[in-house]
């Protein structure tokens, strides 16, 4: 299932990457994507960013410039947090730890698959599964506030696994950070 | 004095014979054939054409004839004949005396007639007659007194007592729906609720998109609707009164507050309460506020219906391990599961207003449909089948499930679809829509 | 001179016919009358204007803890939520006073030929209402011939022989789901009575009805029964001549959906 994702994913790469080249330069079309199974595909590295000396201590783009990333995925009908999660939100109570006037909102999210009400539910469990393990990393519970929008608010629009793999998620919301 | 009738010509064809009752042939018919009942709906007559606010009484003969053909069609239960085909109009005085050969000949088997007077008081009457054509009877006749801009309900309630009267169920014609009118992309969808009569008419905006709505429901007064509102980024329940525009929280949990319904009697509220990671029934007065806890079972408990005679409850819980539908005590106790479908999610059961069936939700292979089932479980019945049904509610006399499709890709549409499972109709709506509800019989 | 005299006879002639035709008018509208057989309920309602909400108690939302309404934040200050006044009706559960019958009154001006007139004028109907009649004259007597045996006897083959080919005409006509979810527990027993040229005398008389369903679903399915075998599309006409006595000239029908 995993596997079948990040493949996914990795063909996806592929294809936009062969759009934009094909772009820009208007040359022949290059060779099909290839199936990415023992070529060494450039594994898909957050795009560097310039190291920028511009970035505030504090602020939202320093939060997801030292954590990587704002949210956590699910799989599907579940609230578990895969070892990828855990460090995601890791690297979030890290930050949290040294901004402590900053406070959070996780919101949790559904795909479509489920019926309202019932989504609605599952997007808490996942707002709080998240909300939870910051705690244990040593975030006062007193900062860490959840909201679920069920299947109200995807991340990605479409009807596809992909798409549905976006939007279970459960995104940590600042407030409180600095300006940047 | 005919029981007295009927018992001396017992007595005589006793003298006269024992095997007397057997002689004549009996026939039996086990088979039939299935179809809408033709029925002529002619313009409404006017003793005399008077002007109104709503239009002159002679136009709204036409009008109200017009809408009472859309609802009888619309059942799926009648074939209203097409006006081009009538042999004659019919003047005031065929209202109360129908030319039954007149109707015969064009096929009609029920023909509805009627008037539209205006009354000194501004106000008008719409009289409704009912004749069956080929046994020359007439079967219903009624009168309605009503302001002019509420002729429109005069004709559903025509409608409905032509309905009642050949069905031998209660209408549901002068009924409204409230429903989520959505539009904008999937990611930042705007939502408003919205109320319409039961055909689409009068339809109009009750929020303006600033918040996000879901799951309206009447109140049985059928002017108040509890829903859910994201005011102030908190999912919480609230009461709307439709006529007044007022509007008012209810319980200021600090945790989200979901999936109200009203109990029958309309005092008080059913919903669910999240609450770290668990999410379960509660019920609160809604005049006093007090709440109680209805269940506690680890997992998620929610989508709440009461049965009508509001002693019972279903509700869906996750509890054994997957969504699947339960009942149990109005207070709580005896909770048990009654849908076992072959590995498939069950959800938003909602009880019928006839109390012998739950409507529900079906997930499985891919499919979402709605369908019906017993309240212990027994009898379930699929009505449709697509890529995302959802969410159904009842007609008041619960002949009808009016729910909302998904499309693929994104959008919704509002579907009803017949009891016995045809019929299916897309409903129309100025915008999208979602979360329809059907409210009680106006009265 | 000559003139006037015309116009005097024409108008003299002109008043007559009008004479006449109110004349059949009321005549017909006399008939109007006998039309309903039984006493049909007229429920005369009136649908209340809006004004009516005020007196309705407000759902409940008054009762409530005030605090909670401060907030309001639903208050979306949009077009739509202008409490736009609805004419929301409530018909008041008693009927309103006895009304003078609540029929139409018939518009007094004179009118075409009464349709009623056509419609006796047609030999089916007036065995309908000849036969009606007769029924409600002597019932009784009716009830005392009906019970004895009939005279002729068809043979066990020819009975066969008829039971199909009146199923084969009435079944096309009959809506066995008549009569609501419990349809199929309705047994309707209908005594048909033709005349030789195949129409049904008199309305079909309900001889028994079983099963366990409302009354209202009871008479949706009587009057389905009844309709099947009225409909002109499911006339016996043509039926053999020789099993007529003794056969379909005086039969039962029973609509039976439970096998469907």
């Amino acid at each position: 299932m995993k596997s079948a994702l990040t493949r996914s994913f990795a063909i996806g790469l592929l294809l936009s990457a062969a759009a934009c080249a094909k772009n820009e330069e208007e040359l022949p079309p290059p060779p099909p994507p290839q199936q990415p199974t023992a070529t060494p595909t450039p594994a898909p590295t957050p795009t560097p960013t310039p190291v920028r000396d511009t970035v505030v201590p504090g602020s939202e783009e320093d939060f997801m410039r030292q954590v990587g990333s704002d949210r956590v995925f699910f799989a599907f009908d579940s609230s578990s947090l895969d070892a990828e999660a855990q460090d995601t939100l890791r690297r979030q109570a890290e930050w949290l730890k040294q901004y402590t006037n900053v406070t959070v909102t996780i919101e949790g999210h559904a795909d479509e698959r489920g019926t309202r009400e019932y989504n609605l539910a599952l997007g808490e469990r996942r707002a709080n599964a998240a909300a939870t393990y910051l705690q244990q990393q040593g975030v006062a519970p007193s900062r860490i506030s959840t909201i679920s929008y069920g299947k109200e608010r995807p991340a990605v629009e479409g009807s596809t696994e992909a798409a549905y793999a976006q939007n279970r998620r459960a995104v940590t919301v600042l407030s409180g950070a600095a300006a940047s | 004095m005919s029981i007295l009738k009927s018992l001396g010509a017992c007595l005589l064809a006793l003298v006269l014979g024992t095997a007397a009752a057997a002689q004549n042939l009996s026939v039996d018919i086990n088979q039939g054939v299935s179809r809408p009942l033709p029925i002529a709906i002619p313009d409404f007559a006017t003793p005399s054409s008077a002007s109104t606010p709503a239009g002159d009484t002679a136009a709204l003969g036409g009008d109200v004839a017009e809408v009472i053909t859309n609802d009888l069609e619309s059942s799926g239960l009648f074939r209203p004949i097409d006006p081009l085909a009538f042999t004659t109009d019919v003047a005031m005085a065929d209202v109360t005396a129908p030319s039954y050969p007149n109707w015969r000949t064009i096929g009609a088997q029920a023909l509805v007639t009627g008037f539209v007077e205006a009354r000194e008081d501004g106000s008008i009457t719409v009289g409704c007659y009912l004749y069956d054509v080929f046994s020359q009877q007439a079967l219903v006749r009624q009168g309605f007194n009503t302001q002019p801009r509420a002729w429109r309900r005069a004709a559903h309630k025509c409608a409905d007592a032509v309905y009642s009267r050949l069905t031998g169920e209660t209408g549901y014609f002068d009924s409204r729906i409230v429903y989520v009118s959505e539009t904008g992309p999937a990611t930042a969808r705007i939502k408003r609720l919205a109320i319409m009569d039961q055909d689409g008419a009068n339809h109009r905006f009750l929020t303006n998109g600033q918040n996000l709505v879901l799951t309206p429901r009447f109140a049985p007064n059928r002017d108040t609707l509890t829903y859910l509102s994201y005011a102030q980024n908190r999912p919480r329940i609230y009461l709307y009164d439709v006529e007044t525009g007022q509007q008012r929280l209810v319980g200021d949990f600090p945790n989200m507050s979901f999936a109200p319904r009203f109990s029958p009697d309309g005092n008080t509220l059913v919903f669910s309460q999240a609450r770290a990671g668990n999410t379960d029934i509660y019920t609160i007065d809604v005049s006093s506020g007090s709440v109680t806890r209805l269940t506690s079972a680890p997992g998620i408990d929610t989508a709440p219906s009461y049965s009508p005679d509001g002693r019972r409850i279903t509700f869906e819980s996750d509890r054994g391990g997957s969504q699947q539908i339960y009942v149990m005590n109005a207070d709580g106790s005896d909770q048990r599961r009654i849908s076992f479908g072959d590995g498939a999610r069950y959800g938003t059961p909602v009880w019928s207003p006839r109390g012998d069936l739950i409507a529900f939700t079906k997930i499985g292979g891919g499919r979402f449909r709605i369908g019906v089932m017993r309240p212990d479980g027994s009898g379930e019945r699929l009505l449709t089948e697509s890529w995302a049904d959802e969410g159904p509610t009842w007609s008041p006399n619960g002949r009808v499930i009016m729910f909302f499709r998904s499309r693929r890709g994104g959008g919704a549409d509002l579907y009803s679809i017949d009891l016995t499972g045809v019929n299916e109709r897309r409903v129309r709506t100025p915008l999208d829509g979602s979360d329809p509800a059907w409210s009680p019989l106006r009265p | 001179m000559r003139e006037l005299r015309a116009l005097t006879l024409s108008g003299g002639a002109h008043l007559a016919l009008l004479a006449a035709l109110s004349l059949s008018w009321s005549l017909m509208a006399d008939d109007v009358v006998q039309v309903v057989e039984e006493p049909l309920e007229v429920d005369f309602v009136t649908i209340a204007d809006a004004p009516t909400v005020t007196e309705r108690p407000p759902p409940s939302l008054e009762a409530a803890p005030r605090e909670l309404v401060e907030a309001d934040p639903i208050t979306e200050p949009d077009e739509a939520i202008a409490p736009e006044t609805i004419p929301d009706l409530s018909i008041p559960n008693d009927p309103p006073p006895p009304e003078p019958k609540p029929e139409p009154q018939p518009d007094p001006k004179p009118k075409p030929a009464p349709p009623k007139k056509q419609e006796l004028s047609t030999p089916v109907d007036k065995e309908v209402a000849v036969a009606e009649r007769a029924r409600e004259e002597d019932d009784f007597a009716e009830a005392i011939t009906d019970s004895l045996p009939t005279k002729a006897q068809l043979s066990p083959i020819q009975q066969n022989t008829l039971v199909g080919l009146i199923r084969e005409r009435i079944y096309k006509c009959w809506d066995p789901n008549a009569g609501g979810a419990n349809a199929s527990a309705i047994v309707t027993t209908l005594r048909v009575k033709a005349a030789r040229d195949g129409t049904i005398i008199g309305r079909p008389t309900v001889v028994r009805q079983t099963g366990s369903a409302s009354e209202s679903f009871k008479r949706t399915a009587r009057d389905a029964a009844i309709r099947a075998v009225l409909n002109p599309r499911c006339s016996l006409e043509g039926l053999p001549p020789d099993l007529y006595e003794g056969g379909w000239e005086d039969f039962t029908l029973n609509f039976d959906p439970k096998d469907l």
